[in-house]
């Protein structure tokens, strides 16, 4: 397939921006795409890119602003509409819990939040608790053969069902820790605290897969 | 990408592993998993509170995560005498009320307390100066934690021996309780420029030089080598102490800081979700001036806190274990 001059962004409202796009600049570099990733936070900014990382960090937050008018518009609905027309997305951690359908959280009942609802994926917060659960686990991940990826959970979200048509690339038995539906890429931990790129490379190629 | 988790023989020796019972493999408390939950907060507003309605008032606001004390830094100023943790229960209650992640004060130095801290389940503990310090010549040797620790720090010097002690973020100081962001701007000015000038002594390959200033700061080489390298931190570093206003924020993310901390400003003001909402709002659109207004407009300068400037206070905290 002929390389394609994409634009990646990162939704820069709120947590590890510079991660994400440290990381996928380094696979731009290595795949010979001239862009750099950009921090996306307005409509304008939306507009340009072709795919959107959405970040860890705290969804509450994110999801505060998306659903605030600003800039006279609803950043959410230009994310949906763009979604709709083929814009990529990937989200790790807080970004998946943006990215699913419905969303509950482990400690407080009740717990409501405005979300993306683009992926057939229910998502449970705080699965294992509050900080010191954290944790790193090494990951067995469809498609990326033998090697191991590097899993680092940080209040960590899970995938609890995914509807037929998501593409599991990685579970316990009750546990979805990645996956994929069309053009769009979830995972609930944290591949940019990491130096394996092989998920920004997986988005990569979402993202130049035919429109 | 560069490694920006270089992980040292004496951080491994410091890791506690605790091995889940379902799985094998599952390590907790690594360099990587405490740094990273600060990395989550970046861009965002940690606010002081004291009660459970504060804490939700916080988290409506939009703030990333809540730091738990008993008294706000201005009246620890006002009321004087010893100023320990907030209680137990009020922790508690607090890590049940909310979703977002609960912090929580202990006195510089007193390992026993941030040991009781961390068995309350808070995400994260602060070695923090606005408590009266407990040792005043060393701070807690945070290794040996599962939690991640924030500390202050108003030079690079002190930034970098709390990360040699293991802090997962760094918060430059201020003057905690003053509502007068002064103390704030010159401490991360200051920071900024110590970090240009080994980033220069790096490209140049004075080695030598970093060196000298390794043992000028008493900072190990290897984590002055570490920052030189990448030109920033290697945590995460928030601004704090006298932010009061959303312009304040904005003004604080404008100097290179990852978030804000914001103490007496919101809950010693008379509109403090709005305000609290402001400043939020302010912090992660601080590069657009048309967002900062709009932030701006939301807070009645009426309503702010009246705040003080330096030769009106009766003592200062930012120089509290600054030396050591």
């Amino acid at each position: 397939m002929a390389k394609k001059n994409v634009t990646i962004g990162v939704l820069a409202i709120q947590g590890d921006v510079l991660e994400h796009v440290l990381m996928m600049d380094d696979v731009l570099a290595k795949k010979g795409i001239p862009t750099k990733t950009v921090r996306v936070k307005t409509p304008e900014q939306l507009e340009k890119i072709d795919g959107l990382i959405i970040p860890g960090g705290e969804s509450t937050v994110m999801s505060r602003f998306i659903e605030e008018k600003r800039f006279n518009k609803k950043l959410i609905k230009i994310i949906q509409d763009k979604a709709k027309n083929g814009m990529a997305l990937f989200g790790s951690c807080a970004g998946t819990i943006m990215l699913s359908k419905s969303s509950t959280d482990k400690v407080v009942k009740g717990f409501t939040q405005a979300l993306l609802e683009l992926m057939d994926i229910d998502v449970l917060r705080n699965k294992y608790g509050r900080q010191q659960e954290s944790f790193e686990l090494d990951l067995t991940i469809q498609g990326f053969g033998k090697k191991s990826f590097p899993g680092v959970f940080i209040r960590a979200p899970i995938i609890k069902t995914a509807a037929k048509n998501v593409e599991v690339l990685c579970r316990t038995t009750e546990e979805i820790y990645a996956a994929k539906q069309g053009k769009l890429l979830a995972v609930t931990f944290h591949p940019e605290l990491t130096d394996d790129t092989r998920f920004h490379e997986l988005f990569l190629e979402i993202v130049l897969s035919e429109k | 990408m560069k490694n920006l988790f270089p992980e040292r023989s004496y951080m491994k020796t410091g890791e506690i592993k605790k091995l889940l019972t379902t799985e094998e493999n599952v390590v907790r408390g690594t360099n990587r998993v405490k740094r990273g939950f600060a990395r989550m907060t970046k861009g965002g507003v940690i606010m002081d509170v004291t009660t459970v309605e504060q804490a939700h008032i916080a988290e409506e606001a939009g703030a990333v995560a809540v730091m738990v004390l008993d008294k706000l830094p201005i009246d620890v100023r006002r009321s004087g005498g010893v100023a320990r943790p907030a209680s137990i229960p009020i922790i508690r209650d607090i890590l049940d009320a909310i979703t977002i992640p609960v912090m929580a004060k202990c006195r510089l130095g007193h390992t026993a307390e941030a040991l009781v801290l961390q068995e309350t389940g808070a995400d994260c503990i602060d070695e923090s100066e606005v408590l009266t310090p407990a040792d005043e010549f060393r701070h807690i040797w945070k290794w040996d934690f599962v939690a991640p620790f924030v500390c202050g720090a108003l030079d690079l010097g002190s930034a970098l021996r709390r990360i040699d002690e293991g802090a997962a973020m760094i918060r430059t100081k201020g003057e905690p309780g003053t509502g007068n962001v002064a103390e704030a701007v010159r401490h991360i000015r200051l920071v900024n420029n110590e970090i240009r000038e080994i980033k220069g002594l790096y490209e140049a390959d004075e080695n030598q030089e970093l060196m000298f200033k390794a043992r000028e700061m008493k900072v190990s080489f290897e984590t002055v080598l570490e920052t030189a390298k990448l030109g920033r931190l290697p945590t995460v570093n928030f601004a704090a102490g006298g932010i009061s206003t959303p312009a304040d924020a904005a003004l604080m993310m404008k100097l290179g800081s990852d978030g804000i901390f914001v103490g007496s400003g919101i809950f010693k003001s008379e509109d403090a979700l709005q305000r609290a909402s402001a400043v939020v709002l302010a912090t992660s659109y601080w590069e657009n001036p048309e967002v900062v207004i709009e932030a701006q407009e939301m807070v009645s300068e009426t309503k702010a806190m009246l705040g003080l400037t330096g030769s009106e206070m009766k003592f200062s905290m930012q120089e509290r274990g600054a030396d050591s």
